[in-house]
């Protein structure tokens, strides 16, 4: 676990250790953060409605930041020429694969904490109510999980990818076109969100456990964490000195 | 610590059609250098990758420090320090926290980290740049710092792969001393590759050669130096006759004498003292102004050796 710890801190450190690729991240997000607050109301003009797509942005980006950011962990290394050193050391190929997965989910997951929960107060302030807010910020939690675990079926994905491809840039490419159908599916949620939400006569919050939501969801959120326990394994598996070594 | 550091016997790697290392036999003692010389493709960094289990043998077998590097490369990487073909810093970190990332990945206790990162980067000079991100250093500082890190946890071996490429020669010298010290005062090994031959000559006790994957030879820098090319003794003199010449080429360590314009150049079987040819030409009327002994330098018998091996 130590070496986990130790990998993630120096992906962290990459991440954020100077200032410069701070700024570009807090510039970006901040754009991101005000078009969501304002666009959010404008195009719903309901309150409950605007908390709710809240939360699917934030669920998007959770997902797919780490999805991108896998792009650079190891092709990364490799066109920066640093993968041949992190090889030679007594690092396990298991201790590498985790410490950068956990680096890209926990990025995903501090975004999209912050992004809902300034997203959530910012429409409680826009539409001048705060009657849902404490709802929705106990539902966050939840949410949270829900889109790690997605998450880590899609990073594992990415870090395949980036296992496999010579530079970042190729990398990406492969990333971008596997978002697609990811992001596809996160345009179509909100609209059958909206419609599981109209047939239950308006209520965003299922209250009832043994609900057919809650049922699909369950099923839903099995099924992936099977996928994820998969793809790990696959991907430590995959992950193998001799084969990443430049010939 | 075992008295070789690393014994190899038949190491070969192909890849697909290509022979990287064929067949090698390698013997390095403990606490010595050894130099590997080789032009670029020669096999010596697939050889060092062997050496690390970080990639496999198609055939042959491999020990370092007593141990498998296939089998049990875990263990070897813990106790070796590398520098590779590319001095693998992270350039979007700090000079302080790449040290700190491999001082914490060899296990070496945070109050020591600290301490010897301060060290090594107070030896190399940059100990007041060591929160500057390493991308905005420049090759040679970079290679500095490599080597630095490769040297944090003091290790019993070290790998390095063209170490002093993108060193001034103040700072190879000092690189040189610096390898020297390892070797003297920690009792280390050190395993370097390189096609810097003064580099070689100066530092290693053996060498080897390796050319298209194959160990040409092996030895220590003298040895190959006798194996390249006969010695030879060149004098400066006038009046040097036929006779003279005839007389000169009878005497037993000589095997050749070739003369040209007062420079006369007698290549010899054996290193043999100079005093009796000299007694030759003096007796014969020859006015001797100059007397000097060519050594090989290891240059000249690596390029005879390498040419003789063939393209």
């Amino acid at each position: 676990m130590s070496d986990v710890g130790t990998v993630f801190r120096k992906e962290m450190w990459e991440s954020f250790g100077n200032s410069r690729a701070r700024n570009q991240m807090l510039v970006s997000l901040l754009v991101i953060v005000l078009l969501a607050d304002f666009g959010l109301p404008f195009l719903d003009r309901d309150y409950e409605l605007s908390l709710a797509r809240v939360l699917f942005f934030g669920v998007m980006f959770s997902v797919m930041t780490p999805l991108f950011s896998t792009a650079d962990t190891v092709a990364g290394e490799r066109e920066r020429h640093t993968l041949e050193t992190l090889l030679s050391t007594r690092l396990s190929d298991r201790a590498i694969v985790l410490g950068k997965l956990l680096a890209v989910l926990t990025l995903g997951l501090v975004i999209a904490a912050g992004m809902i929960l300034q997203g959530l107060v910012a429409v409680s302030f826009l539409f001048g109510r705060f009657d849902l807010l404490p709802q929705y910020l106990l539902l966050m939690p939840a949410v949270l999980v829900g889109s790690v675990i997605l998450s880590i079926a899609l990073s594992c994905i990415g870090l395949l990818v980036s296992m496999r491809a010579q530079t970042v840039q190729g990398a990406a490419q492969i990333t971008s076109l596997l978002a697609m159908p990811v992001l596809l599916l996160f345009f179509v949620g909100p609209a059958i969100f909206g419609f599981l939400v109209a047939t239950r006569g308006g209520e965003t919050v299922p209250t009832d456990p043994l609900s057919t939501i809650t049922i699909l969801l369950a099923v839903f959120v099995v099924g992936i964490l099977i996928v994820d326990v998969v793809l790990v394994a696959v991907t430590v598996a995959a992950f193998k000195r001799h084969r990443l070594m430049p010939k | 610590m075992p008295e070789l550091a690393i014994t190899t016997h038949g190491l070969t790697k192909r890849f697909k059609e290509t022979i990287a290392v064929d067949g090698i036999d390698l013997e390095v003692a403990a606490g010595t250098v050894y130099g590997l010389l080789g032009p670029n493709g020669a096999g010596k960094t697939t050889t060092i990758h062997l050496l690390l289990g970080l990639i496999e043998p198609t055939s042959g077998v491999a020990q370092v420090l007593g141990l498998d590097p296939q089998r049990q490369g875990a263990r070897v990487r813990a106790q070796v320090g590398a520098l590779l073909e590319h001095h693998g810093l992270y350039e979007r970190v700090s000079a302080e926290r790449n040290l700190e990332y491999f001082g914490r990945i060899n296990g070496v206790p945070l109050m020591e980290r600290h301490a010897r990162a301060r060290e090594a980067l107070e030896h190399i000079g940059l100990w007041d740049r060591r929160r500057e991100l390493v991308g905005k250093w420049s090759k040679g500082m970079k290679q500095k710092l490599a080597i630095a890190r490769a040297l944090l946890h003091r290790p019993p071996l070290v790998f390095l792969d063209e170490p002093t490429a993108g060193h001034d020669p103040a700072s190879a010298k000092e690189l040189r001393d610096q390898l020297r010290e390892i070797v003297r005062a920690q009792g280390g090994t050190v395993f370097l590759s390189t096609h810097n031959l003064t580099e070689a000559e100066a530092l290693c006790a053996r060498v080897g050669i390796i050319q298209r994957g194959r160990l040409l030879i092996q030895g220590t820098p003298h040895e190959l130096r006798s194996r390249g090319t006969l010695p030879r003794i060149v004098i400066h003199a006038n009046g040097v006759t036929d006779k003279i010449v005839a007389q000169i080429r009878k005497e037993k360590p000589v095997a050749d004498v070739q003369r040209q314009n007062g420079r006369v150049e007698i290549q010899l079987h054996h290193a043999t003292p100079a005093a009796p040819i000299v007694s030759l030409l003096v007796k014969g009327g020859a006015e001797v102004e100059e007397v000097h002994k060519e050594t090989v330098s290891l240059e000249e018998a690596y390029i005879q050796l390498t040419t003789e091996a063939g393209p």
